[in-house]
C-alpha cells in the first residue's frame, strides 16, 4: 500500500508539471482555433454575399437575355419579315420548286450548312449589287447627279453597323430605330417624347395588349 | 500519455472523479489485484481502477461528438447536395414557364419578368396626391374603385398588373411612399398569332389553360428528354425549353392562306394540317378564325374553336379511302372488280344516291375517282358490318385519340350499327370524326400499313412515340391505296393538286353539314393528299366549313373547286420547307396501263 502511495506521489508532481505545460499549451491551441473558426465565418459570410450579388447579377442577365431573345424573335417574326420583304425587296413569294435553304438564315435556324449556303447566296447577291452601284454612279456622274446616298454601300471599309444605317438609309428607313422598325400596323402606344425620354430598358412591347392588366 | 489525457479530461468535465476514484482504487485493487500484478501495469493503474460507469459515460459522449461532428463534416464536404437548403435564393426564379420552340430552335413563347404596382394603403401619406399623379400614367384604369380601395382597411390592394418598364420608371419618378412592385412573369408569343391552337394559352397567374401550356403545366417541375414522358429540357443556363414538331414558317403561312381561303369562299372556318406520315410530327396544324393568346375574352368564345381536333364532323367522301382500303384488305375488292351503280340503293326508308359521275358497271378505281356513294356502299355491303367495324377499330378511328395539346373530340358513332349505317359510313355520313383523327388514322393507309399516333413535339432518338407502331393493314394494300391516291389526282376529282415535280395524290370530300332533323343546306368540303405518292413523306388535310359558291367556282361548292386549289396552293408555299425537292418530271410509278380503259 504504502509503495503505491510513494509511486503516487512521484507520479503527481510528474502529472503537476505536465499539467501546468498542458493548459498553457491548450489555452493557446483554444485562441488559435478560435482565431481561425472566426475567420472562416466571416470569409464564410463574405462569399455568402458574393454568392448572393453574383446570383442577383446573374438573374437580372438572365432576364435581360431572355427580354433580348423575345425581343429578336419578334423582329424576325414571319409576319414582319414578310411585310418589310414586301416593302422593300423585289422577291416573290415561295413556289413550288424553290429549294429555300438561304430562307433560314431568317428564320435564325441554327443549320451551318444552311447557312453557310445562304451567305454564299449574300455574298454573290452583295457582289452583283456592287457592280450595279458603280453602274448607277457613273451613269448618275455621267448625268451631273450627286451619288452620295449609294457611296456608303461600297465603302467596304466601313464599320458593318454604318453600312447596316446606309443600307437602311437607302432602302427609305431613316431612322434605325427599335421603336419604329417599320412597324405600321401596331404604332407606339405613347408619344414619341416620352419614348425618348424612358430610360435604358429594352421595351418589350408586345407583351401589352389593350387593359389586360386592369383586373385584380 | 494518452490514458493521463483521458483522465485530465475526465477531472476537466467535473464529474467528481478523484473522490471516488480512491474508493474504486482500493476496491478494484482488491478484486484485480491479482490480476493486476500479473499484467506489471502499475504505471496504468489509475486506468484500471477507474469505475466502469465512468467509461461508459465518456464512450457515450465521445460517440456523440464523433456523430456530430461527422455531420458536419459531410455538410461541409458535399456543398452540392445541400447549397440550396444553406442558401434559398430570394424571390422567384427569373423565368417559371418554360420556353416553347418550334422545330428549328424558333422561340414560340418565353416568359419575361414585368413589374406590377401594388399599394400598401396604411402607409400612403396622401391618397388625393396619389390619385392625382397616377391617373395620367394609367389612362384606362378606373380610378373610383381605387379611390375606394386605397381608403380603405385593406393591407393591400393592386394598382395595375404588368406595367411596361417604362410605366415603371415613371411611377418610381413620382417617388410616392406607400407604392411597391413586384415581380411577375409575364407569358408572351414573340411570334404573333401563328400557332394559337397549338400552344395554348396562360391565365394571369401564368397558368396553362390549353393547348401544350396545359400540358406544361403536368410536368413544369420535372426535367427530361422525353424517354420517360418529360419533355421539358435543361439547357444549363437557366433555360428550360420544350421544343415543338411544328415548324413557325409553315405555320404562318398555312394561317395566312386559310384566312384568305376563309374571306373567298365567305366561310365560317377553315382548318388545315399537314403531319409527317411516319413519324406522326405535326409539321403545321391551324384552324381559322383563331384567338389572340393574349386576349382571354377571345380564348374562350365558341366560334374560335380548334376545328382540327375539338370538334367532330361528317367528313364525307374523304372516308371513302376507308372503304378502299378495308375491301381490298379482306380481300373482297380489287382493281378488277366491278360495282353496278346504275340505280340508287334503298335501305329501309334510306335511299343511297349518286349526283354525278357515270351510271352502269364501274371498277373500283373508277368508284374511287368518280367518288360514288353507291359504289362504296356496295363494297361495304360486300364485306358485312363486323369487319367494317373491326378495321375502323383497328385503324383507330373509333376509339378517343390523345394528344399533347388535350383530348380531341371523341367520335359520334351510330347507336347501333344497322347495314344502312353500314352504308352510309362507307361514303363517310353518319359517322362525326375529328379532323386529326382522320388524317392520324388515315396515315396508316399510305405509310406502308403502320399506326401513327401524332404528335406535336419534336420526335428525336428518345422520344418517339411511333418507334414501336403496330401494322394495321398489309404493305400491298397500303401501296394499291397509294396508286388510287395518285390516280385520283391525275384523273379524278382531284386533278387541281396535281402540283408539277411533287407527285400529289388525295382524294375529295364534300360533306352535306347536319342540321337539326337531317342535312342543311351548307357543306364541309375537305381534300386529303399525299406527297410524294410513290413513297409518302406528308399527309395533309384540308378542311373549309361552310363554304358559299362564288363567281370563280360557278356557283359551287364542291371539293374540287375548293378545297383542292387550296391545297395545291399550300403544297406550293409549304414545299420548300418540307425538304422536298421538286421533280423535272412527274414520273408515273405504277403501270397506268390497267387503268386505260376508265371512264
Amino acid at each position: 500500500m504504502g509503495k503505491a502511495a510513494k509511486t503516487g506521489i512521484a507520479q503527481k508532481t510528474g502529472f503537476q508539471l505536465m499539467n501546468g505545460m498542458l493548459n498553457i499549451v491548450m489555452v493557446i491551441a483554444t485562441v488559435i482555433v478560435a482565431v481561425v473558426t472566426y475567420q472562416a465565418k466571416f470569409r464564410a459570410r463574405a462569399l455568402e454575399l458574393e454568392i448572393h450579388v453574383l446570383n442577383q447579377t446573374n438573374r437580372s442577365i438572365r432576364n435581360d437575355l431572355t427580354v433580348l431573345r423575345a425581343e429578336q424573335a419578334y423582329l424576325s417574326r414571319p409576319e414582319r419579315i414578310e411585310r418589310l420583304a414586301r416593302k422593300f425587296l423585289t422577291l416573290t413569294p415561295n413556289e413550288a420548286g424553290r429549294n429555300l435553304t438561304g430562307a433560314s438564315l431568317l428564320s435564325g435556324r441554327e443549320d451551318m450548312e444552311s447557312r453557310r449556303s445562304a451567305m454564299q447566296v449574300l455574298e454573290k447577291m452583295r457582289s452583283r449589287d456592287k457592280a450595279r452601284v458603280l453602274e448607277a454612279r457613273t451613269e448618275a456622274q455621267k448625268m451631273g447627279i450627286a451619288t452620295v446616298l449609294v457611296r456608303p454601300l461600297i465603302a467596304r471599309k466601313a464599320v458593318p453597323q454604318q453600312r447596316a444605317v446606309s443600307a437602311a438609309q437607302v432602302m427609305g428607313v431613316t431612322h434605325y430605330s427599335r421603336d419604329r422598325a417599320g412597324d405600321a400596323q401596331s404604332p407606339p402606344k405613347e408619344p414619341l417624347e416620352k419614348l425618348r425620354s424612358r430610360p435604358e430598358v429594352p421595351k418589350p412591347k408586345w407583351t401589352y395588349h389593350g387593359g389586360i392588366g386592369d383586373d385584380d | 500519455m494518452m490514458t493521463n489525457l483521458s483522465l485530465r479530461f475526465g477531472k476537466l468535465a467535473g464529474f467528481g472523479l478523484p473522490k471516488k476514484n480512491k474508493l474504486a482504487r482500493k476496491k478494484s485493487v482488491s478484486v484485480d489485484s491479482e490480476n493486476l500484478k500479473a499484467v506489471g501495469a502499475d504505471k496504468g493503474i489509475w486506468l484500471h481502477s477507474a469505475p466502469w460507469r465512468y467509461w461508459m459515460v465518456f464512450l457515450v459522449f465521445g460517440l456523440i461528438f464523433l456523430v456530430i461532428g461527422g455531420r458536419l463534416i459531410l455538410l461541409g464536404v458535399s456543398s452540392n447536395d445541400y447549397a440550396g437548403y444553406r442558401l434559398p435564393t430570394q424571390g422567384k426564379v427569373a423565368v417559371d414557364r418554360p420556353e416553347m420552340v418550334d422545330r428549328n430552335g424558333v422561340l414560340l413563347a418565353t416568359d419575361i419578368r414585368t413589374a406590377s404596382l401594388f399599394a400598401e394603403p396604411q402607409k400612403i401619406i396622401d391618397i388625393d396626391e396619389v390619385l392625382e399623379k397616377l391617373a395620367p400614367l394609367f389612362p384606362g384604369l378606373d380610378m373610383k374603385r381605387l379611390e375606394k380601395r386605397l381608403r380603405s382597411k385593406a393591407r393591400f390592394a393592386w394598382i395595375k398588373r404588368k406595367l411596361t418598364p417604362a410605366q415603371q420608371a415613371r411611377v418610381y419618378a413620382l417617388g410616392l411612399p406607400g407604392l411597391s412592385f413586384t415581380d411577375e412573369p409575364q407569358r408572351v408569343y414573340p411570334q404573333g398569332i401563328t400557332a394559337p391552337h397549338i400552344l395554348g394559352s396562360v391565365n394571369l397567374d401564368n397558368r396553362g389553360g390549353s393547348g401544350i401550356e396545359k400540358f406544361i403545366d403536368r410536368q413544369i417541375a420535372i426535367e427530361g428528354d422525353g424517354t420517360d414522358g418529360h419533355y421539358i429540357r435543361d439547357e444549363g443556363d437557366g433555360r428550360r425549353i420544350i421544343t415543338l414538331s411544328v415548324d413557325n414558317r409553315m405555320q404562318y403561312l398555312m394561317r395566312q392562306e386559310l384566312l384568305q381561303a376563309k374571306k373567298k369562299y365567305h366561310a365560317i372556318g377553315a382548318a388545315a394540317i399537314v403531319m409527317d406520315i411516319h413519324s406522326g410530327e405535326v409539321l403545321a396544324m391551324s384552324s381559322v378564325p383563331d384567338f389572340d393568346p393574349l386576349k382571354p375574352k377571345q380564348v374562350l368564345q365558341r366560334k374560335r374553336f380548334n376545328r382540327m381536333s375539338r370538334g367532330v364532323f361528317e367528313l364525307g367522301s374523304v372516308f371513302k379511302t376507308y372503304t378502299m382500303a378495308l375491301g381490298m384488305e379482306v380481300g373482297k375488292a380489287s382493281f378488277r372488280s366491278t360495282y353496278d351503280v346504275t340505280g340508287p340503293i334503298q335501305v329501309g326508308p334510306s335511299r343511297i344516291k349518286d349526283f354525278h359521275g357515270p351510271k352502269g358497271w364501274l371498277n373500283l378505281a373508277e368508284i374511287f375517282t368518280h367518288s360514288s356513294n353507291i359504289g362504296c356502299a356496295r363494297i361495304a355491303d360486300s364485306v358485312g358490318i363486323a369487319r367494317q367495324k373491326s378495321f375502323l377499330k383497328k385503324l383507330g378511328v373509333l376509339a378517343r385519340l390523345q394528344t399533347e395539346i388535350g383530348d380531341v373530340a371523341t367520335p359520334l358513332l351510330p347507336r347501333r350499327w344497322k347495314r344502312v349505317n353500314m352504308m352510309t359510313i362507307a361514303f363517310g355520313h353518319g359517322i362525326s370524326v375529328a379532323p386529326l383523327q382522320f388524317v392520324a388514322t388515315s396515315a396508316a393507309l399510305y405509310n406502308g400499313g403502320f399506326q401513327v399516333r401524332p404528335t406535336f413535339l419534336k420526335v428525336n432518338k428518345r422520344h418517339n412515340p411511333n418507334k414501336t407502331s403496330r401494322r394495321v393493314i398489309s404493305a400491298r394494300t397500303s401501296e394499291k391505296m397509294r396508286v388510287l391516291m395518285r390516280l385520283n389526282v391525275i384523273k379524278g376529282t382531284g386533278r387541281g393538286t396535281n402540283v408539277k415535280g411533287y407527285d400529289v395524290g388525295g382524294k375529295t370530300g364534300t360533306a352535306d353539314k347536319p342540321t337539326r332533323g337531317g342535312y342543311g343546306p351548307d357543306v364541309i368540303s375537305s381534300f386529303i393528299s399525299i406527297f410524294p405518292a410513290q413513297n409518302p413523306k406528308y399527309i395533309m388535310y384540308v378542311m373549309i366549313d361552310a363554304p358559299k359558291g362564288i363567281a370563280e367556282t360557278g356557283g359551287k361548292k364542291y371539293a374540287s373547286v375548293n378545297a383542292v386549289p387550296m391545297t395545291a396552293s399550300l403544297i406550293r408555299r409549304l414545299s420548300p420547307f418540307l425538304g422536298l425537292q421538286a421533280k423535272e418530271k412527274d414520273a408515273l410509278w405504277f403501270d397506268m396501263e390497267q387503268f386505260a380503259d376508265m371512264r
